[in-house]
């Protein structure tokens, strides 16, 4: 029974109008969450390295991982200028174009599930954080996504054109850092597991033009249109990152943790999906099913790497917009429609009610837990009847109609859940992109860097009548100074301090000592870096997890890798005010 | 890392290497017998080092195991292009081939193992870094692991790139970074690799030749081929010379005093005398002797100081100096099997009369193959940046092949045979060149500019003009202006060689040889005693193998006596031009002066000169009559062509010449006879000139020809001893029985020499080439640990400057950090110059004696030098070191049991 209310509608039912303004609609909802304000915080490490890569044609910032960005990058600074927005503006645009990439599997999902998978897509904020990160991860992703979709479109048209497109995908994605290697081997996993009929021999036989695309386009890719050379070696380099990569038991994000916290509707409907399809009778699509599997398995012992959880993100998206949408779909095929509607809105509205009672209780829980545990336990008690008085509603529903019940369920939680699931790509892509009590983020950088430029452009005003012309001494050598300094042109960098110090600026690192300045100079801090604060109680770490992802309450991160600036104090008393500002 | 899990990495480096290459082999090499399998392990170390190197010298790709593994992919991409290219001329099937030959795959892969582990073993227990020049070996690998890109850093002179034949290097080094394994187990397992490889080599070439020679008879492998093969190995690479064996006879007195008096070779030119125990005679280093059977004395009978090197694969391994002529062996014998390739490829065409040059040297190049053509031009351009020397006579050799070839399979009988009036022009155009050579010369004698442009021009001109004349005979032949076979041939050989070299750019443009120029050699033949000691197993086989074809009673005498004669005739020219030509030359006459004055005078010196040259022409005779006999008795096995060519009008390429799988029965014997010609050549060469470099002698020149000869001998012997083997009557006896006893006396020398070498060592074998230092210099090995494990990139470091040999610069030798200056001596010889090694020496004792900071801060500054080490050997070099002056300044970063490593900090470089 339920295999048959899982299965997509059959195509000759859609209305290609409301496909194509569905689709439309999920174009301009990805480019709105992923475009807006991109420079709003300030790169992270890892991001200035990739940065600086692009400025300085790789030079010393050999860590960068993406030929693809980096050589993007380095013509797009020379048009546009290097900052924060425009290094961060090809993964947005890449990252707006991944959620349409779920057109290219209709012949699996179904065309209503192919447009229900592109708008969890664009919603995910897990997408939404990398496309707004200024690293090669959602390239690469968007990259296996295309080869993949686009070997699959070749496959259903026989058109030659979609294995140039496979081919020009695939050498994109080589350049376009680890997290492709990552894709094309679960890919390549699931296909082996899942022996599509004919796939292998359509394969060898268009092996040659696949292949011969894919290299002319991975060279010009690394090599930045042969603008950047050095590219090349990125891109070699950036398979031994891969390699390394590989390991069990390592600090860092875990893939479940990205879906219980961020992903909850990918979570149900990409489970539920992928069982649906495992167990079912399509080969076709088991394929996909098994690509889930193989993701979350690959997602373990990549454990850490900022790739890992989108293995699974991508799979369960699409599998579970195909079952939301052979649902919904089964719904409204109901013969009485309009009084099966009303008893439906009803019992969502039930239902939703008591979910959102449920979210505030739990919420209650977490703010009281370690403050107030009468009122805690109180809370734990409001939120146990929420779920007893929903499942009451559901099984009073399921007397009526077994689809009324499941249905209502259904339409509630995908509501709330969504609600939940916008939230947090809304928190995720902008107001707390760069919070470290995020678990997406692994390096957020202090708003104290850009105090620290504007600082530093104050100074140099009033020295020398121009924002970046003052002469700065700096002592240290991280990627985020040099790319917040990037315009400042008479920069000089050492490992230690002189013995007679005389440049009219100098930047130390806070907490070592500097007897070289004495009191020859008057200095400010200013934390480059965030980390978490985390309580050492295990029973107060879950509840501040809990309050921080359900009323982003918690205590507020610590700066670190802080840095002095030091103005000389005869230009200090001569006119630059102090304070700075 | 444990050893034997490094060196199973290593082996697992070499085969995936090879594996990837093997596609490629198969096509390249479909002439050969074994399709080049035995020779696939050297072609895929090579190709894969070679795009690596070339991609990172243009800054695509840079030094790290990203780089490794992209250079990898692209060589498979390729190997998988070539292999699956539509070609109807080799329609064999690698599975189909493997599957047919597995127990020849099988026998290589036991061959190969085996060989590695055995020299694992004996390097195990024989490991030390330290003696000779093992230093500086081991300083190039850890340069080229540190660096970031190429050309690699030279750790001995900081802010320069090595100036050196450094390629070899770059293979260790990267299947170091590949496997993991620290650069001091590399070096070891670099040289059981060259001894495998070698091996290896030995075998595939002396088993190619004889499969070729037998044809499809029989079953694809057996066992005399085989065995063929591994006496090819181990005459090329185990095989000493006679020394080991008259050093036996000589600790036990068994033969006269006057004898070893007459043999003149040093340390056993004096009375035997018999002690108990009687091994190893003369101290531990007895078989360092077997390098220098050859005695050069002066006019008055003196030993010169610096003796002729006549070092050979064996003694290489022995010594254990990972020095570019013995890195370049497996490479070398690969170019052999590419020369054999061509000997053995159809050239058959249609006839070139009528036809337009570039037409006849496109369908030239399409018999060959153009992609073939490129890897030839990568693979023999190669030898170059692997040891400069064997290029060009690599080359030779490989454009000899195809000459014969191309002749064997022309379409017309003696339609291209050069006119004898021609060959007359060319005999005076040669001489033309050489007095062109000898007026450049007369500059270069003087340490004047560069000699090779000055001689291109020189040499060009005559070609073009001999060029010139065979279109014009063309023309009168035919009525078509049109080169010809010869020129066709010659502008090919150019072309390749050319490609070779551009193939190679990035190091040509950072390269500076300590070669300024040729000159005579005048008083110093070699006794023919001493040259048999060195060659003498081959000696015997070959003469007897010659000896045997004389019956087949077709050999051109007439044509060999005569270019065999002028070859003499040029070579004595060319010594009375030098030498009056030197003796016009400051440097030259100080040498006469001093020559002539130790033996009374002018006349004294020319008669003595005389009398030395009459009294001992026999090794040049005997030189003479083996080229000689190679040229008379290869005339008519080229002239024999292959089956008749297809009918006129009829392209040849589409009949398809004959398939490894159903050889047509050739002979390979005017193959061997070219390399027999070679290696006489090479032989013979030093007996009249040498190449002008820092040692002001012979020595050089003998060194790299005679290694080069060694190579060639042994495996023409390898396939000549198979064949007397296969033959009935008296030439089997003498030929089979004395080479074999020969042999089995060549091969004293490497057991008792590697016994000699593993013998007394105390504790446990390892592979760690600096192990030893824990005990013997614990505070200098302490503090290299701590730079290995603790400093990245290529930082300065200051430290003592040695004299050569010496423990000078031994931080920077097992480290690969730059420094200031190392070895100044052999800075000198690979730059050809003092100047900058000579400004540095004083700065660097400046650097560690000067009291007054602001002085040692300036030259820190000017060198950019980042650690300091003061250790045992600066305070014995440079006496009271004034170290207060870095304790009181510098921070002390590392504090050993007598050492110390200072840091300056200096600007970050943005």
């Amino acid at each position: 029974m339920i295999r048959g209310w899982c299965e997509p509608v059959p195509d000759s039912n859609v209305d290609a109008r409301l496909i194509r303004a569905g689709w439309l609609a999920v174009a301009v909802v990805s480019a709105l969450i992923r475009l807006p304000a991109l420079g709003a915080a300030p790169l992270s490490p890892g991001e200035a390295t990739e940065a600086l890569a692009a400025l300085d044609n790789v030079g010393r910032w050999t860590a960068a991982q993406s030929s693809l960005l980096l050589g993007a990058n380095h013509m797009l600074f020379w048009l546009l200028g290097a900052s924060d927005t425009v290094a961060r503006l090809l993964p947005a645009l890449a990252g707006s174009g991944l959620p349409l990439m779920a057109w290219l599997f209709q012949r699996h999902l179904g065309r209503w599930g192919a447009l229900a998978a592109g708008a969890l897509l664009a919603l995910s904020p897990s997408l939404v954080f990398v496309s707004r990160s200024a690293t090669g991860t959602v390239l690469g992703i968007a990259g296996g996504l295309l080869a993949v979709g686009a070997l699959e479109k070749a496959d259903a048209t026989g058109e030659r054109r979609w294995t140039w497109v496979a081919g020009i995908a695939m050498g994109l994605g080589v350049a376009s850092g680890p997290a492709f290697w990552s894709a094309m081997l679960v890919m390549a996993l699931a296909a082996m597991l899942g022996r599509p009929t004919g796939l292998r021999r359509w394969l060898a036989s268009r092996c040659g033009a696949l292949w011969r695309v894919a290299v002319i386009t991975a060279g010009l890719a690394s090599t930045g249109l042969l603008l950047v050379p050095g590219g090349l070696g990125v891109a070699a380099d950036s398979l031994v990152v891969w390699i390394n990569g590989f390991g069990l038991g390592r600090q860092g994000l875990w893939a479940w943790q990205v879906l219980l916290v961020y992903e909850p509707v990918l979570l149900l409907s990409g489970v539920a999906g992928a069982a649906v399809v495992l167990l079912g009778p399509n080969s076709r699509v088991r394929l996909m099913g098994f690509w889930t599997l193989v993701g979350a398995l690959l997602s373990l012992v990549r454990s850490g790497q900022p790739d890992a959880p989108l293995l699974v993100v991508i799979p369960l998206a699409l599998l579970g917009g195909r079952l939301v949408a052979a649902l919904l779909a089964s719904l409204l095929a109901q013969p009485a429609w309009p009084g099966f509607g009303r008893s439906l809105a009803a019992m969502s509205v039930a239902v939703g009610v008591l979910g959102v009672h449920l979210f505030v209780n739990l919420g209650q829980y977490a703010r009281h837990a370690s403050s107030n545990p009468d009122s805690a336990s109180a809370s734990l008690l409001l939120v146990g009847i929420s779920i007893i008085l929903a499942t009451g509603v559901c099984a009073l529903a399921w007397t009526y109609s077994h689809r009324l019940a499941w249905g209502s369920l259904l339409v509630a939680w995908l509501v709330l859940l969504g609600a939940y699931g916008l939230g947090k790509a809304w928190e995720l892509g902008h107001t707390h992109r760069s919070d470290p009590r995020q678990l997406w983020v692994a390096e957020a950088t202090s708003p104290g860097a850009r105090l620290l430029v504007d600082a530093l452009e104050s100074v140099s005003s009033r020295i020398q009548g121009t924002p970046h012309e003052v002469q700065v001494t700096v002592q240290g050598d991280s990627a985020l100074l040099h790319w917040a300094l990037r315009d400042f042109t008479r920069v000089t960098w050492v490992e230690q301090l002189q013995a007679v110090v005389t440049s009219p600026v100098v930047l130390t690192p806070a907490g070592e000592a500097s007897p070289t300045l004495g009191d020859g100079y008057l200095g400010v801090d200013f934390g480059l870096q965030l980390e978490p604060n985390p309580s050492t109680d295990v029973a107060s770490r879950t509840g501040e997890t809990l309050r921080w992802v359900l009323l982003r309450d918690a205590p507020l991160p610590l700066q670190r890798d802080k840095v002095v600036l030091w103005v000389r104090q005869d230009l200090a008393s001569a006119g630059v005010s102090w304070p700075l500002p | 890392m444990n050893d034997i899990l490094a060196a199973a990495l290593w082996w697992l480096a070499i085969q995936f290497l090879g594996l990837i290459a093997w596609p490629l082999t198969f096509r390249l090499f479909r002439r050969l017998p074994d399709r080049g399998y035995a020779l696939s392990k050297a072609m895929g170390v090579l190709l894969v080092t070679y795009l690596f190197w070339l991609l990172g010298s243009l800054g695509l790709l840079r030094n790290t195991v990203g780089g490794i593994l992209m250079s990898a992919a692209l060589v498979a991409l390729l190997a998988a292009w070539v292999y699956r290219r539509p070609c109807t001329r080799d329609p064999a099937d690698l599975p189909g081939w493997v599957a047919a030959h597995r127990r020849y795959v099988l026998a290589v892969e036991l061959l190969f193992a085996l060989s590695f582990a055995l020299w694992c073993l004996v390097r195990a227990h024989n490991p030390e870094i330290t003696g000779t020049e093992k230093p500086m070996d081991l300083a190039f690998i850890q340069a080229i692991l540190r660096s970031e890109t190429f050309p690699p850093v030279d750790p001995w002179l900081s802010g320069h790139a090595i100036s050196y034949y450094y390629f070899g290097y770059v293979m260790h080094a990267m299947m170091a970074k590949l496997t993991g394994v620290p650069g001091t187990v590399a070096f070891n397992l670099g040289l059981a690799w060259q001894f495998a490889g070698t091996v290896l080599g030995g075998f595939g070439l002396v088993y190619n030749l004889v499969s070729a020679e037998v044809g499809s008879r029989g079953k694809p492998v057996t066992l005399g081929r085989v065995g063929a093969g591994l006496l090819g190995g181990v005459m090329v690479a185990v095989m000493g010379n006679l020394e080991g064996f008259l050093e036996v006879l000589h600790a036990r007195a068994w033969l006269p005093t006057g004898f070893w008096r007459w043999l003149d070779i040093e340390e056993i030119n004096l009375a035997p005398v018999v002690s108990s125990p009687w091994w190893p005679p003369r101290g531990g280093w007895w078989w360092w002797r077997a390098s220098r059977v050859l005695h050069d004395r002066g006019l008055s009978g003196e030993s010169l100081g610096l003796q002729p090197i006549a070092e050979f694969p064996a003694f290489s391994f022995v010594l254990g100096d990972m020095h570019p002529h013995m890195m370049a062996l497996p490479y070398v014998l690969l170019g052999l099997g590419l020369a054999l390739n061509w000997w053995l490829t159809s050239w058959q065409r249609e006839s070139t009369v009528g036809r337009p040059l570039w037409a006849s040297i496109r369908e030239l190049v399409s018999v060959a193959d153009p992609v073939h053509v490129g890897l030839y031009a990568v693979c023999l351009g190669a030898l170059a940046f692997l040891n400069t020397w064997d290029f060009p006579s690599l080359l030779a050799i490989a454009v000899g092949s195809m000459t014969l070839a191309v002749i064997r399979d022309r379409p017309a009988p003696a339609a291209n045979t050069p006119a004898s009036g021609l060959v007359a022009e060319t005999a005076l155009l040669g001489a033309v060149t050489l007095v062109s050579i000898v007026l450049v010369g007369r500059r270069l004698l003087g340490g004047e500019s560069a000699w090779l442009p000055a001689l291109a021009p020189v040499t060009l001109t005559p070609a073009t003009w001999w060029l010139f004349r065979l279109a014009q005979q063309q023309k009168e032949r035919s009525g078509q202006w049109q080169l010809g076979v010869m020129g066709e041939l010659l502008v090919a050989a150019v072309g390749l060689g050319l490609a070779g070299i551009l193939a190679y750019v990035p190091f040509y443009l950072g390269f500076r040889s300590q070669a300024a120029g040729l000159l005579p050699n005048v008083i110093n033949p070699t006794r023919l005693p001493q040259f048999v000691v060195m060659f003498g197993p081959f000696l015997l086989v070959l003469l007897v193998w010659l000896f045997g074809l004389l019956p087949t009673g077709r050999a051109n005498w007439s044509v060999g006596l005569c270019i065999t004669g002028g070859l003499l005739l040029a070579l004595v020219v060319a010594v009375a031009l030098f030498g009056a030509l030197a003796a016009l030359t400051p440097t030259a006459q100080g040498w006469i002066a001093q020559v002539t004055g130790d033996v009374g005078g002018l006349d004294s010196a020319v008669r003595l000169t005389l009398i030395r040259r009459l009294t001992n022409p026999w090794t040049a005779l005997l030189l003479l009559a083996m080229i000689a006999s190679a040229i008379a008795l290869s005339y008519p096995l080229v002239l024999n062509r292959r089956s008749a060519p297809a009918e006129a009008g009829q392209w040849a390429r589409t009949v398809g010449p004959p398939v490894a799988s159903t050889l047509e029965p050739v002979s390979v014997a005017s193959f061997v006879l070219l390399l027999v010609l070679a290696a006489s050549l090479l032989t013979l060469a030093p007996e009249f000139v040498y190449l002008k470099d820092v040692f002001q002698g012979r020595m050089n020149t003998v060194f790299k020809f005679y290694y080069l000869a060694w190579v060639l001998l042994a495996v023409s012997s390898g396939y000549a001893l198979h064949g007397l083997l296969r033959r009935a009557g008296w030439v089997r006896w003498v030929g089979g029985l004395g080479g074999a006893l020969l042999i089995a006396a060549g091969l004293f020398y490497p057991v008792l020499a590697v016994a000699t070498r593993t013998a007394g060592r105390g504790g446990s074998a390892t592979l760690d080439g600096m192990a030893y230092m824990e005990n013997s210099q614990p505070a200098d090995y302490a503090a290299i640990r701590w730079l290995q494990e603790n400093v990245e990139g290529t930082p300065l470091i200051l430290e003592a400057v040695g004299g050569q040999y010496s423990w000078g610069a031994r931080i920077s030798a097992h480290t690969g950090l730059p420094t200031v200056l190392g070895w100044a001596g052999h800075e000198q010889q690979w730059r050809g110059d003092t100047h900058e090694p000579g400004l540095r020496e004083p700065d660097v004792r400046t650097m560690y004696t000067s009291r007054v900071w602001p002085e040692v801060q300036a030259l820190l500054e000017k060198y950019q030098v980042e650690y300091v080490v003061v250790g045992p050997l600066e305070i014995s070099t440079y006496g009271q070191v004034a170290a207060a002056k870095f304790e009181r300044v510098l921070d002390a970063v590392f504090q050993g049991d007598g050492v110390v490593i200072y840091r300056w900090h200096r600007l970050i470089q943005p």
